[in-house]
């Protein structure tokens, strides 16, 4: 019963903490120079992480993952919402064109992420799992895009759902519907790393299922950058003829390779410092990522396999790699990983396009529904092929669920390259990565604890398991 | 949500960069890179290396950063230098919150009244003495309040020394004597001269223009937000469940000090240790974890300030009147260094402590005034020519001091 009141406490403490947040994001406004850009950014960094570290914990108060409390809490302070709901047009507490200054927040998380994510592969268990994960990618790489392709060209035939706005479109620009189809296809094949890893971090995870997954959704991301380029291409010659497909996927892979190349470099850099001492090391850490992730792109590095490798090289291949030295990376990286994760999740909820997702629900939902089948079978097939450990085919397709960070990069290039349908075409990945993005992560920490491969109850104190915590 | 940054390159067709941009991207990666990969080996080793004190204070990097920023090489773009200004900014009010997170009343109950009322009488003399005269001269070139900014400023960097106890002593007296004689006074020299300079900055160089329409005083403002702030905050570290969340509600304070400093239009510097002050002292049960998780931050809160004050410094026009405060800074420090300054007599030679280096706490209040509005930025070319010149005598000065086997080149 004290037990119980206590939760309570602790449940109203942090519910007035989301409140004082929203309350602070309200004053805002009214400040003499609060439409300074620099002021605004800092700001909202400091709210979203406020509004994030209590909403995790409300969730975890009611067996949700702290990531899906920091995802919700971000749909609250949505711009969209009060598009969707009048009833709250006026507390739009955040403004559209605030959003874009957090770009440098998503760019610092993936950054992080990624290096987490490489430093988390062991060569010993890769090799125990390429077969599977290999199997699991062929798979789905022809499966997803391919069933998915097929319900775009059926759907407009099914009463109810009628036209699909960016086909028609596209068809009336002189583009094969296949092609289309084809695009969108591959969009949805894209998966979430991101999510992947938190929640695995979250969960404190270990075990055939999580490894596997994680394995899957880094090289299926490379695989979707690779067949987008290769259809972007493919589309731009037969639309104007200009460009050429070779160009595009040889400037693609080039800039893959450089990036890895770049990538392992940085790692054995890190895997000297880390042997050497761990002073400072989460400063130099954030600093890393935030480098690699804001100033990369501008050089052709792709931040995301650029840190993946830094993490790998650091950790597999370099020759005197001790585990005093594995240990110091692990812990730096820990210790920044929770305000990153937060930020990162809140971010994403308040970027999700819940008009969108309101004006084509039932394609939305339609879409999903065929992707959520296309993973399913897709990795059940694959896994068994693959000789897969049983808890693969039966839980692993869940963590493919989710969508964000590879999924929204791409959008706004396919909306800049081809206006018209292109935006339409935006408009429902985006309407559906909210889905995705609700649904996955949840289902996903749910997945990890029938596995068995979540770290015990009782290792974990009763309000410190934190998103990067260990 | 908005795109991630790492496909931005992917396609021929998306932005292709300027050359400039591609410059400074990698410009800010090579001194990223060096100033990662630098940190370890300055702030660990080699306290007793030539380039130690010139790097952990930060004068360094801010060279480094002056070098090739806008206004000499050019390698870094005018756009670039603006786009570093919300990072100038934070690191700013994170330094002020770690520096008001000294101010604690526990602490100063323990130093006593008596060391306490000594040495900030001397600091008081010492500002007084830089302050009045270059008030005057200021204000024949200055409105009076900017005068009076400008002269607090200035002040405060003479005031400002390093807390490293001289070379050639360090291991020859007890270490309670070298806290008590050294480290601790000068501590409280740089908190009274940071409180002081970015004070006076935030009333002389604040944009009054804006503030007119406002609900609220400009004082209710600028006090008290960083008062609230400073009281949620200690409200949320107590909430705090691990250090962990501890971690990450310090990284909320941080931004937010940045970010509420900049929208109530005060000195993030000034801002943060108003919050850092309150923070600590409401948090009281907790001051040894943030003690902890703060400490993590000093060296490279100092380096940072010192490159991003020199990348984000744009002009380096200035008034002839100007330079006269260079002369006065140093003859202000050398001046009354000897006979005012915190270090005990039993601690160096008279020399020496009249050639004390500036320290950190110089260069977080020549970043502060880097982001001042105009024209506080023309104090800081003369101000760093100062403190290295300073610096520069200072290092001579101790090594020539300490004993040969001691010093490393």
């Amino acid at each position: 019963m004290i037990r119980r009141l206590l939760g309570f406490g602790n449940g109203l403490m942090d519910t007035v903490g989301v409140l004082l947040g929203l309350t602070a994001l309200w004053i805002y406004p009214h400040l003499p120079g609060s439409d300074s850009p620099v002021a605004t950014l800092l700001f909202l960094a400091g709210v979203v992480l406020v509004l994030g570290a209590f909403a995790g914990h409300v969730a975890q108060q009611v067996n949700l993952p702290r990531i899906t409390g920091c995802i919700l809490v971000g749909v609250l302070i949505n711009p969209t919402l009060p598009d969707v709901w009048p009833l709250l047009a006026g507390l739009r507490l955040v403004d559209a064109q605030q959003m874009q200054g957090l770009t440098l927040i998503n760019d610092l998380a993936i950054g992080l992420i990624a290096l987490m994510a490489g430093a988390e592969v062991r060569l010993s268990w890769l090799r125990a799992r390429l077969a599977a994960i290999l199997a699991i990618t062929g798979v789905s790489s022809l499966l997803v895009p391919g069933l998915l392709m097929g319900a775009l060209l059926v759907l407009p035939y099914i009463p109810g759902i009628g036209a699909i706005p960016f086909m028609d479109q596209a068809v009336a620009a002189g583009i094969p519907s296949w092609a289309v189809a084809g695009l969108a296809g591959v969009i949805f094949l894209a998966n979430s790393p991101t999510v992947v890893v938190s929640v695995i971090k979250e969960s404190r995870a270990d075990g055939p299922m999580s490894q596997t997954v994680m394995g899957v959704s880094v090289v299926v991301d490379v695989l979707v950058i690779l067949l987008f380029t290769l259809l972007m291409a493919l589309i731009t010659v037969m639309s104007d003829g200009q460009g050429s497909v070779a160009t595009a996927v040889g400037q693609t892979a080039g800039s893959i390779v450089m990036s890895v190349a770049v990538g392992v470099l940085v790692g054995i850099g890190l895997a000297h410092y880390t042997e050497q001492s761990d002073h400072r090391l989460s400063w130099t850490l954030v600093g890393l990522a935030l480098a690699v992730a804001t100033l990369g792109p501008l050089i052709h590095l792709k931040p995301l396999f650029c840190l993946l490798a830094a993490g790998f090289a650091c950790e597999n291949l370099t020759r005197r790699r001790t585990t005093l030295g594995s240990h110091r990376l692990e812990a730096g990286l820990a210790r920044v990983a929770n305000p990153v994760f937060v930020m990162f999740f809140v971010v994403a909820g308040m970027g999700l396009n819940l008009s969108a997702l309101m004006g084509t629900w039932v394609i939305v939902l339609a879409l999903s529904f065929v992707r959520f089948v296309a993973v399913w079978w897709s990795t059940r097939l694959g896994a068994h092929l693959g000789g897969a450990d049983p808890a693969v085919p039966q839980y692993g397709w869940i963590g493919l669920l989710s969508q964000a960070g590879v999924t929204l990069a791409l959008v706004p290039i396919v909306a800049q390259r081809f206006p018209g349908w292109g935006d339409e075409l935006a408009t429902i990945i985006v309407a559906m990565v909210a889905v995705h993005q609700i649904i996955g992560p949840a289902a996903f920490a749910w997945a990890i604890r029938r596995a068995g491969e979540a770290a015990p109850v009782e290792a974990a104190p009763v309000r410190a398991n934190t998103l990067g915590g260990h | 949500m908005p795109p991630d940054g790492e496909l931005v390159a992917l396609l021929p067709t998306a932005p292709t960069a300027v050359v400039a941009t591609n410059l400074d991207a990698l410009v800010l990666l090579l001194l990223g890179g060096l100033f990662a990969l630098g940190m370890p080996r300055i702030t660990v080793r080699g306290r007793r290396r030539f380039w130690h004190a010139w790097a952990n204070s930060g004068l360094l990097p801010l060279l480094l950063g002056l070098a090739v920023g806008p206004t000499q090489l050019g390698w870094i773009s005018d756009e670039a230098s603006s786009a570093l200004r919300p990072l100038l900014g934070l690191v700013l009010a994170a330094a002020g919150v770690l520096v008001g997170t000294q101010l604690r009343f526990a602490y100063l109950r323990g130093a006593g009244w008596g060391f306490l009322g000594r040495h900030s009488g001397s600091a008081l003399v010492q500002f007084i003495l830089v302050f009045v005269p270059l008030a005057l001269a200021a204000s024949t070139a200055l409105p009076w309040a900017m005068a009076l900014g400008a002269a607090g400023l200035v002040s405060a960097c003479a005031v400002a020394s390093t807390q490293r106890p001289p070379l050639s002593t360090e291991d020859r007296l007890p270490p309670r004597e070298v806290v008590m004689g050294h480290v601790v006074p000068c501590g409280w020299w740089n908190v009274l001269a940071l409180v002081g300079g970015s004070l006076a900055l935030s009333i002389g160089f604040q944009n009054h223009e804006l503030l007119t329409e406002q609900l609220a005083s400009p004082p209710a403002l600028l006090f008290g937000t960083p008062v609230v702030l400073g009281l949620v905050c200690g409200w949320l570290t107590l909430r705090a469940p691990n250090r962990d969340d501890l971690y990450l509600f310090l990284m909320a304070v941080l931004a937010l000090s940045g970010g509420l400093a900049l929208a109530v239009n005060a000195v993030p510097l000034f801002f943060g240790i108003l919050v850092g002050v309150v923070l600590v002292n409401v948090a009281a049960r907790r001051s040894t974890h943030l003690e902890g998780v703060l400490e993590e931050l000093e060296q490279p809160l100092a380096m940072g300030t010192g490159l991003l004050a020199g990348l984000c410094l744009t002009h380096l026009v200035v008034d002839p009147w100007v330079w006269l405060l260079m002369p006065v800074l140093i003859l202000g420090r050398w001046g009354v260094r000897g006979r005012l300054g915190p270090t005990s007599s039993a601690i160096g030679h008279l020399r020496e402590r009249r050639f004390s280096p500036p320290g950190s706490a110089c260069i977080l209040l020549i970043g502060a005034a880097v982001l001042a509005p105009d024209p506080a930025p023309v104090l800081v070319v003369p101000l760093i020519a100062a403190l290295t010149i300073a610096t520069l005598i200072s290092d001579v000065v101790e090594r020539r001091a300490a004993p040969a086997s001691e010093v490393v080149k």
